[in-house]
């Protein structure tokens, strides 16, 4: 393991562990990873959304292609 | 927004994110890496591990002075060095001029004893046949 790979664990052991009631020395930096981690699932749900509508959008049209060719 | 477009975005995110990761491991290491909490203290130990093999060579910096005396020392010895090697270079020369001059005065004296001595015989022969 890289010694940054290590940083990472820590940083995500410490936020795991505190969180919101970090040291007021981590504050702002507990407070970011919480912002960002709220985006990603934000973004994570677009993502999936994104791709249920072309699911349900291309079903659609093979089934008005069928129907069509009927 | 297209797909790539949140796509890009949600990278970006994760990204920061493990910056953030980094950033919050290092403060907490720099500030209670002598007094961790328990459960941090194995990826700690590992931290300090990786630190001593990964940190580079110190360097021992001698006081500017040592290094002047070494330095004047060094030059004097390389002038000392340089004038005894031209001094060598000056006898080389002219020991190497004196022995070519020896060879050319021998080489010529075997020269002139050999001339000498045809001219004798050939004045010898023509007596003897009563040329001259």
């Amino acid at each position: 393991m890289l010694v940054e790979e290590c940083f990472i664990r820590l940083g995500e052991m410490y936020f795991m562990k505190y969180g919101q009631n970090s040291n007021q020395r981590f504050h702002e930096l507990t407070e970011a990873i919480e912002e960002e981690g709220l985006r990603i699932k934000f973004l994570e749900y677009k993502l999936e959304e994104f791709d249920k509508q072309n699911e349900k959008r291309s079903m659609e049209q093979s089934k008005s292609e069928d129907e069509s060719g009927e | 927004m297209t797909r790539e477009e949140i796509r890009y975005e949600l990278v970006t995110a994760i990204t920061r994110r493990r910056d953030l990761y980094i950033e919050l491991g290092k403060a907490y290491y720099e500030h209670f890496s002598d007094n961790p909490d328990p459960e941090f203290e194995e990826i700690i130990e590992e931290i300090q591990k990786m630190q001593t093999v990964q940190a580079p060579p110190r360097i021992q910096i001698e006081p500017l002075d040592v290094y002047t005396d070494e330095i004047e020392k060094s030059i004097a010895k390389e002038v000392k060095e340089g004038l005894l090697e031209e001094q060598l270079l000056d006898v080389e020369n002219q020991l190497s001029k004196e022995v070519q001059d020896e060879l050319t005065k021998d080489i010529l004296e075997e020269t002139l004893s050999e001339l000498q001595k045809e001219v004798a015989d050939e004045y010898e022969r023509r007596k003897n046949e009563g040329i001259s």
